[in-house]
């Protein structure tokens, strides 16, 4: 390959994962990040003294294998952790154990509902059955610009994945795939716990409720994952995303990347309508033959030289901001809380614990903060981090980290000092309920937003980050998107660098051709 | 003319002498089409029609002492324009009163109409927002090609899965054919769109909240949805994928109101010998070990038959003619699962006078097809009480006046005004006072819109989902019986196992709104039924 050079800009998973790709194959690479550390949405932040948050929620969803694989990670870097136990906490008192273990996981779904304990290992086969079909399909890289010959052949794999199914498991899958979440689940279970334990981490990142149609196969993450985490209690990484990040650092640089911090970009200069350089806030000039951007589109347009492209783009843009997020809250605690409001062998778990509203309320909770409003009780998902990663608190002390999802997006804009006091006190409230002396052991507390990432549901081909493409007007050919704001939600983690990297790599053996 | 029929020798039937007709359930414009079909082919058939008028949903009626009225569906969408031309039914007496009515968004101060002439509505969008004026004509040609695209999967029968090997290489191959066919950056936006939110698609080509709102309209009426859920561009696309007048997105109105294409579709029908007993309810499909024998009527009268086709919801067709024992234990349960939650009220307005748009108070209201829909958070909105069994504040509102073009629906200086609300819940039961208070919140949202509206009132009756449920027997009141979506469509419509007309049971045949490709009036499924049968049969 000629020598070919790429500016990423930002450094965070999709930006790292897509630098590393592309300079394991050759490529010249440079990643840009404007914060002083990388890590982007997986950073952590100081709030009390000895205390960190970290910005990314805990629960690690959908790591798969290939990700690591392909961005050059060596596995010894990542210590992965699964959960003995996973707990949900309902909103009438109730609470309900998952177990690793298949016996003791049966046994606590039985106590609590013997019909639901029945179908759950069905439901649990059918699932391990989706995910593995979801996978074939390429569940990892949601088809989005894709040339039509690179689909048939995929569509020939689909074909043999759906012959080698009857119609019941076939059609079964179609529902998994693009169901509602909420439907799916009513035809499996009857219990209102075991409904709302399974829809909470499913709809996480999609700000939807589980009326809506895709969210069913927020299950699915989970299973594309499951080699590296168990999907039924997941599992905790070590040094959360932020271990994640480093590790992706490591390789990246380890493959001939340069990684700088503190390195705005204000402009993208322009030549015959392809991108032909970078403009920092210094001033230093960069030369780039390709340009991955891991911010939204709207945002990596405004960073083009001014000119009838741009003013073009950017009318056919949007200027969306995201209509929900998921919000982090951290507790600097004293000592860690004892969970009252479970048996007595649950009172120093320190595994995830959601405060888990049932299916209506999950709903409820979405119309709330589509139409901008906070809703009355979030999903909320507990995290005992520092038992786990001892750095982020002071010997001896706690941290309790909190994932809050849905708030409404217009947080995103910057929120008053009494609505943070507002929603940490109802928060507090909420956990003051289930674990008994919770408040007085509070040092301080914080609240940050988690990753704006774009809401919406699952498509099999759904919307993806690659080319720049606005109300079928291009962007620069030689400008790709990688940016999780712009790719289809319910994605597994970094796809959407790892697809930006893909696209690029295609382009370039195509111009070698030529 | 029937009798002639049955004098001749069917073609290929075996050369029985008198051949068992084929039965139809409902009379609707699917059964009238599959019937219309068969007996072109030289079939015999009966219609059993359970109601005492034709048309099911698509009927007329005449309300008491005033004129004749569409009893539900008001205008027509999505009519193939194949099931048109092949039954001939402008030779069977149907006409238009109007064949091309423009779409108008109206909220108060902004009237937007989007003629049918792609010049006239760029130049209409030019005046609100010359922005999207360009994109809009963009966006018809999106259209166009997807139409192009998709026509052939949506006009033949879908694959049926299950180690069928062959029908599903001949339906990847058809399928195959056509993406051939579509350049590479229109394959992407194809493949990215087709199960995409409405509200998607549309931000990527306009700015103006209004004209977002007013054509993400068409992707949420008649389903349980949101604009921002996934499958609404698809429904947004099924009411434009057809048109009465050859140009897309124009609506027509027949003269006499729906009844009267109900009644052009019987006539195809009976031209050909077919046979109509109205007042005749089935009770029950008789099966005979893996086949079924014929249908029994409520008055317990035993009709025979090897082929029956049912146009009735699969929950009716299989969970209650064909009873539960008679179906496989998974495919029953799925049945029994199968969402029907209709979201749309319907609203028949008798008023004095004509009224006035509140933006052209100097002449009285036009031809067309008013929708109120302002913008897309308006439609979430609407839906959102919906979810829980109440009512929205602010209905999203289609609706016509059908009596400015159709002078047989002008009556004594009064007019009628058809509406479509949504969304309207699905409750247990519905009351007089339940009804008043969402046919009043749709008069409010009317009359913001046009403000003499209200005062010109007479009466006002109202549909809510249940009542069009207990009145049509249509499972939720759900206009396609089931929601169009990914996992509701072609080779899974209305299930894996009932897929391309055929249900598990030899002989019955399927050809509601729930079967390929959707409901809406297009005659599509019947067409289909139809063809499936003479199909296995050899009659071709």
């Amino acid at each position: 390959m000629p020598e070919v050079s790429a500016v990423v800009i930002g450094a965070g998973v999709d930006g790292l994962v897509a630098a590393s790709m592309l300079a394991r194959r050759g490529v010249t690479v440079s990643v840009l990040e404007a914060a002083e550390e990388i890590g982007g949405a997986a950073r952590t932040l100081a709030f009390h003294p000895g205390f960190r948050i970290p910005l990314a929620p805990e629960r690690l969803l959908a790591l798969r294998p290939g990700l690591v694989w392909e961005s050059g990670i060596d596995l010894h870097d990542l210590t992965i952790v699964p959960h003995g136990t996973s707990v949900a906490i309902g909103e009438d008192g109730r609470s309900l154990a998952r177990h690793l273990d298949d016996e003791a996981d049966l046994r606590a779904l039985a106590a609590l509902a013997p019909g639901d304990a029945l179908r759950m290992p069905l439901f649990e086969t059918m699932l391990a059955r989706g995910g593995a079909l979801a996978d074939r399909l390429g569940l990892g890289e949601p088809l989005g610009v894709e040339t039509a010959r690179a689909f048939l052949k995929r569509s020939r794999r689909v074909d043999a994945a759906l012959l080698a199914l009857g119609a019941d498991e076939a059609h079964e899958c179609a529902r998994l795939l693009s169901g509602a979440l909420g439907a799916l689940l009513d035809r499996h279970f009857a219990d209102p716990l075991v409904k709302a334990g399974l829809a909470g981490p499913a709809l996480l990142g999609s700000g939807l409720g589980p009326m809506a149609p895709g969210t069913a196969a927020g299950l699915l993450l989970a299973q594309v994952g499951a080699q590296l985490a168990p999907p039924r209690t997941g599992a905790h990484l070590m040094g959360g995303l932020k271990g994640f990040v480093e590790a992706l650092g490591r390789a990246a640089a380890a493959a001939g990347a340069s990684l700088r911090v503190n390195a705005t970009v204000r402009e993208l200069t322009l030549k015959h309508d392809r991108v032909a350089g970078v403009v920092l806030e210094s001033g230093e000039a960069l030369p780039a033959d390709l340009v991955l951007s891991t911010l939204p589109a709207r945002a990596s347009v405004e960073l083009l030289e001014a000119g009838p492209l741009r003013e073009a783009l950017l009318g056919q843009l949007p200027a969306a901001e995201p209509s929900v997020v998921t919000a982090r809250a951290a507790f600097a605690l004293e000592r860690a809380p004892r969970w009252t409001a479970l048996p007595p062998a649950l009172h120093r778990h320190i595994g995830p614990i959601q405060l888990a509203p049932d299916l209506g309320g999950l709903e409820r909770a979405s119309d709330a903060a589509r139409a901008g409003a906070v809703p009355d009780a979030p999903w909320a998902e507990l995290h005992l981090a520092s038992a786990l990663d001892a750095g982020l608190a002071p010997p001896g002390k706690a941290l309790l980290t909190v994932t809050l999802s849905p708030l409404p997006g217009a947080l995103s804009e910057g929120w008053s000092a009494e609505a943070e006091a507002g929603l940490l006190d109802h928060l507090q409230a909420r956990i003051g309920a289930v674990a008994r002396g919770f408040e007085a052991t509070i040092e301080g507390r914080t609240l940050a937003l988690g990753a704006g990432a774009g809401a919406g549901s699952f498509r099999l081909f759904g919307r993806g980050a690659g080319r720049l493409d606005a109300g079928g007007r291009a962007g620069p050919k030689n400008l790709y998107l990688c940016g999780a704001a712009d790719h289809a939600p319910l994605a597994p983690l970094g796809t959407a660098g790892l697809k930006a990297a893909k696209l690029c790599l295609a382009d370039l053996s195509g111009l070698k051709v030529a | 003319m029937a009798l002639e029929r049955s004098d001749l020798t069917p073609p290929g039937g075996g050369g029985e002498p008198a051949e068992r007709p084929v039965l139809v359930i409902g009379a609707g414009i699917n059964g009238l089409a599959s019937a219309a079909y068969l007996a072109r082919a030289g079939r015999r058939v009966l219609v059993l029609e359970g109601r005492n008028r034709l048309g099911g949903m698509a009927a007329s009626v005449r309300l008491d002492d005033g004129p004749v009225v569409s009893e539900c569906a008001h205008l027509v969408t999505a009519l193939h324009p194949d099931v048109m031309s092949e039954l001939g039914l402008y030779r069977h007496g149907l006409r238009f009163s109007h064949r091309r009515l423009p779409t108008m968004l109206l909220k108060p101060g902004t009237t937007l109409a989007l003629s049918e002439d792609p010049w006239e509505a760029e130049a209409a969008i030019a005046e609100i927002a010359p922005g999207d004026a360009r994109a809009y004509r963009r966006f018809l040609e999106l259209v166009r090609r997807f139409h192009e695209a998709l026509d052939p999967l949506i006009a033949n029968p879908p694959a049926r899965l299950g180690g069928d090997e062959a029908a599903l290489n001949e339906a990847a191959h058809l399928l195959g054919a056509r993406i051939g066919r579509v350049s590479e950056r229109d394959f992407a936006a194809l493949a990215t769109m087709l199960a995409a939110p409405v509200a998607e698609v549309l931000d990527g080509y306009f700015a103006s909240p209004f004209l977002k709102g007013g054509l993400a309209f068409d992707g949420v009426i008649g389903a349980f949805a949101a604009p921002s859920w996934n499958g609404t561009f698809l429904s947004f696309l099924q009411r434009r994928f057809a048109s009465v007048s050859g140009r897309w997105g124009a609506c027509g109105h027949p003269a006499g109101g729906l009844g009267a294409l109900a009644d052009a579709f019987w006539n195809a029908a009976r031209a050909n010998g077919a046979e109509l007993r109205l007042n005749a309810r089935v009770s029950r499909i008789a099966v005979d070990g893996d086949r079924v024998a014929g249908v029994v009527l409520t008055t317990g009268e035993e009709i025979a038959a090897d082929i029956v086709v049912s146009t009735l919801h699969p929950h009716a067709t299989f969970l209650e003619l064909v009873g539960a024992r008679h179906v496989d234990v998974g495919f029953a349960e799925d049945l029994a699962h199968l969402e029907s939650r209709g979201s749309v009220a319907r609203l028949t307005f008798v008023i004095e006078g004509l009224p006035r748009l509140g933006t052209h108070q100097d002449e009285p209201a036009p031809a067309g097809r008013f929708v109120i829909a302002p913008d897309l958070g308006y439609l979430e909105r609407a839906l959102t009480p919906a979810k829980f069994g109440a009512t929205p504040a602010e209905p999203a509102v289609e609706f016509a006046i059908p009596s400015v073009h159709d002078a047989s629906m002008q009556h004594e200086g009064r007019h009628i005004v058809t509406a479509l609300a949504l969304h309207a819940p699905l409750r247990a039961a519905e009351t007089d006072e339940t009804r008043a208070a969402f046919a009043d919140a749709v008069t409010q949202t009317i009359t913001r819109v046009m403000p003499d509206f209200r005062r010109r009132v007479r009466r006002a009756e109202v549909l809510m989902p249940r009542d069009i449920e207990e009145r049509f027997g249509a499972r939720g009141g759900h206009w396609h019986h089931i929601d169009l979506v990914p996992d509701q469509a072609w080779c899974l419509r209305p299930h894996a196992r009932a897929a391309a007309y055929r249900g598990p049971l030899d002989g019955l045949y399927l050809a509601g709104a729930s079967s390929h490709p959707w409901g809406g009036v297009s005659g599509l499924p019947g067409r289909g039924a139809a063809f499936a049968i003479l199909k296995d049969r050899g009659w071709g």
